[in-house]
């Protein structure tokens, strides 16, 4: 059984809030948090740190509240999926009849790297629609870009007002959103030359480029991800893609930025990435191994063709 | 230790190594091969010449050979170059046997070169033979047995070189990777593992006879340089179908993350 407006529903319930202050932050987190303890249902937390603390004390530190750190599990869309699923799975398995979680994204998201993060919160529509949960994320109504709001009402179906709820009227379905040609801003390093340009490269030749490039600036095991990252990347467009397919790599002080590009339309899998597998289709294993290993990856689809940005070490925020 | 990867110089192979060598012309192969030989006759090992009529003839045209041959040091053997056939078990006896017979002799080990491109130009012996040299390189990391097996380019194809290759410990041409055997009777891995070597992959672990100790496969893996997801994909079922887990002995740190989001609970990276 399940409380609330999510009460008959089935799968994920997922609710953005916008606020304007912390108070009407409060206004809809803590009635939605409190009705979940009174229902005896999983309720979590996963706000930053001033938010938590506002949150703790309008609940009277309700010990039914659980706090979950972000920390490394929103380092990547990717890792975050394969948590929360983890996680939900978890509850459900204990008897849960449905999970509640407020959370929000880190402002550092809605910059350079906030269209893997707009592809998170139109995934999770599906990739948590396994399990009985009602989420909101609460977005600042001013504060937030105005591209990055625009996506967030395209994103999540349900609006969580003070007063009750609305469904968003942009709402685009998940396999519609993903796979539409949403062309990623360049990296700024990307209007200098490549230091190295392949053209039908094969794997190795591919992983040595990176090796090559290493700057030996970058954090401990970035390298040896983005050389594994690039392996799959390469491998799959020699597999899947259309020929030529084009390597080319730019090198930084603090990052290494690779982009594989092939004539083909790209994954006909629109979670690929995302969720290691979602419909059996080869080759989504490794395109989501690189979400995982990479700080940043860009999907690019266009009628030319389709290109992947691998991006390691780097500031994630400008 | 077992000599592995490429080897450009014959001189540097010892007791135990097993090399894929590869020539262009008959001059080229006798070369490498007395080369090879004399290292083994300086060691005081009983050693062996399998090749051509004129390549014995052009061997023996060395005096000190020549005695050699003469108080039972070395061996000239001619090879049938119109052989058909191939038996792995009466080779594999044959190479136990003429071992055994030098250490009893009184020699220190038994080294033999030899130009195998007949047989395997016999497009149905190349499964055999591939086996028969997983099989007789097992011996080789064990036992004082050393062997340079000799192959004409131009009369294999590429397919078939690369395959050859892939079962040597070392060779005089490169070879993406290399499967074989530890004198503990575990298999090692080396080289670079990606979708280019995956037929080669399971072609080569076919012929492996792992090592299996209290239900776990152990493959040393401390040379390979390189392994996507796919070829781990392939080591990963190898011992699944054995019932086995596998160990893989590495330093490489992002082998256990790749274990970890695979999700392969019957993999596991141990460190030197």
């Amino acid at each position: 059984m399940r409380s609330g407006i999510a009460a008959g529903h089935t799968g994920y319930f997922h609710e953005a809030v916008y606020y304007r202050c912390a108070d009407e932050l409060l206004a809809v987190a803590v009635p939605f948090l409190l009705g979940g303890v009174a229902a005896g249902e999983p309720t979590m937390v996963a706000l930053g740190e001033e938010h938590a603390g506002l949150v703790r004390e309008a609940t009277g530190g309700n010990p039914g509240i659980t706090y979950l750190a972000g920390g490394e599990m929103y380092a990547r869309p990717a890792s975050a999926i394969r948590a929360y699923r983890a996680l939900l799975a978890g509850h459900v398995a204990a008897g849960a009849g449905q999970i509640r979680i407020i959370g929000e994204l880190s402002p550092w998201m809605f910059g350079r790297t906030w269209d893997w993060w707009s592809r998170y919160e139109s995934a999770i529509n599906h990739a948590y629609d396994d399990f009985p949960l009602w989420s909101m994320c609460a977005y600042h109504a001013e504060q937030t870009p105005e591209h990055v709001l625009r996506e967030v009402a395209r994103t999540h179906p349900w609006v969580a007002e003070p007063g009750g709820h609305r469904p968003s009227p942009s709402y685009t379905e998940p396999a519609a959103f993903l796979m539409e040609s949403r062309p990623p801003a360049d990296d700024p390093i990307q209007r200098g030359r490549p230091v190295v340009e392949l053209t039908d490269p094969l794997p190795a030749s591919a992983r040595q480029a990176v090796v090559a490039a290493d700057p030996g600036t970058l954090p401990a095991g970035a390298v040896d991800n983005l050389v594994v990252a690039v392996s799959e990347i390469v491998t799959n467009a020699i597999a899947y893609g259309q020929a030529p397919v084009r390597l080319r790599l730019w090198a930084g002080a603090d990052r290494i930025v690779v982009t594989v590009s092939d004539q083909g339309p790209g994954p006909k899998d629109p979670y690929a990435g995302l969720l290691p597998r979602s419909d059996g289709e080869p080759g989504g294993l490794g395109l989501w191994l690189t979400h995982q290993l990479c700080d940043h990856v860009t999907l690019d689809r266009r009628d030319t063709g389709f290109a992947i940005r691998l991006t390691a070490g780097g500031s994630t925020a400008d | 230790m077992r000599t592995t990867g490429t080897v450009a110089d014959v001189r540097a192979l010892g007791p135990h190594d097993h090399a894929c060598w590869t020539f262009d012309e008959p001059a080229d192969f006798q070369v490498a091969a007395h080369a090879f030989l004399r290292g083994g006759l300086a060691m005081g090992e009983r050693v062996c010449l399998a090749g051509s009529e004129r390549d014995i003839e052009a061997w023996l045209t060395d005096g000190r050979v020549a005695r050699a041959v003469a108080d039972g040091a070395a061996i000239a053997n001619v090879v049938d170059q119109t052989r058909r056939s191939f038996d792995l078990v009466t080779q594999l006896d044959l190479c136990r046997a003429a071992t055994e017979v030098a250490l009893a002799d009184g020699y220190s080990g038994f080294r033999v070169a030899a130009d195998v491109t007949a047989v395997v130009r016999e497009p149905t012996n190349l499964a055999e033979f591939v086996r028969y040299e997983q099989l007789v390189d097992r011996y080789m990391a064990a036992e004082p047995f050393s062997a340079m097996c000799a192959f004409r380019r131009a009369d294999l194809p590429s397919t078939a070189l690369a395959r050859l290759a892939s079962v040597h410990p070392a060779g005089n041409s490169g070879a993406p990777f290399r499967i074989f055997a530890n004198p503990d009777g575990g298999t090692a891995i080396a080289g670079d593992l990606d979708m280019t070597t995956s037929d080669l992959l399971c072609a080569a672990l076919a012929g492996v006879e792992p090592l299996i100790v209290r239900g776990e496969l152990v493959l040393d893996a401390t040379r390979l340089a390189f392994i996507d997801h796919r070829s781990l994909l392939v080591l990963a079922r190898f011992a699944a179908t054995r019932g086995t887990t596998l160990v893989l002995r590495t330093r490489k740190p992002h082998l256990s993350r790749l274990i970890d989001l695979l999700e392969l609970r019957h993999v596991r990276v141990e460190g030197e």
